[in-house]
């Protein structure tokens, strides 16, 4: 029942682009903490790898629109 | 006495290590339990919700889980051995039959992916609550 209603909250709600900040917040949180020892280190890692998730994003969603602009 | 000296030092040594793979094996099948277990609250809290909210995500969004009996080329293989990296996770997803995925989609390769990213960032938590248990980094 929770599985039908998650599988339905994530069908209707999410367009790719949410997809990728749900996914950049993942992966940016577990990198900060495992790969930095400081917590003021931690956050601007961790800061730094979603911006960067992000902005690599943007650009190549950017580059695929060129190559196939339909 | 300085061979006794040294055979208590390795002893101690030998038994740090097991320690720390015990925590991080305990890690690799509970996402961010051994941060608990070494009492780091913040970093078990951050890890396990988004480790285990990445793969939860996965399966909302249709991601299919590689079954071993399905193996067959490098690509599926390797899909299986970052499912497996999820632990628990996965185990718990094989005995409830979940995890069939919709190939049909994009949001299921999405899916798919969620659940290997959850799977390779469970391993990164694992090695490095065991670095945090042999000291070699705080």
């Amino acid at each position: 029942m929770a599985y039908a209603f998650l599988i339905w909250l994530i069908a209707l709600k999410f367009s790719h682009f949410t997809t990728v900040i749900l996914f950049a917040l993942c992966a940016s949180v577990v990198f900060a903490i495992t790969l930095r020892e400081e917590p003021r280190e931690q956050i601007k890692y961790g800061a730094f790898c979603f911006a960067s998730f992000l902005g690599a994003t943007i650009v190549v969603g950017w580059i695929m629109y060129f190559i196939n602009p339909r | 006495m300085s061979t006794r000296t040294d055979a208590a030092v390795l002893a101690a040594a030998a038994s740090a290590a097991r320690r720390a793979n015990l925590i991080a094996v305990l890690s690799w099948l509970a996402p961010g339990a051994g941060y608990f277990w070494l009492k780091k609250w913040t970093r078990g809290a951050l890890v396990s919700a988004a480790i285990i909210g990445m793969f939860l995500l996965g399966l909302g969004l249709q991601g299919q889980i590689y079954q071993f009996s399905q193996l067959g080329d490098l690509l599926s293989i390797l899909g299986w051995i970052g499912d497996v990296c999820g632990g628990g996770m996965y185990f718990l997803t094989q005995i409830l039959g979940a995890g069939a995925g919709n190939a049909y989609t994009v949001w299921g390769n999405y899916g798919t992916t969620f659940l290997i990213s959850a799977g390779l960032l469970n391993l990164l938590a694992a090695t490095d609550v065991r670095d945090i248990a042999l000291g070699r980094k705080k």
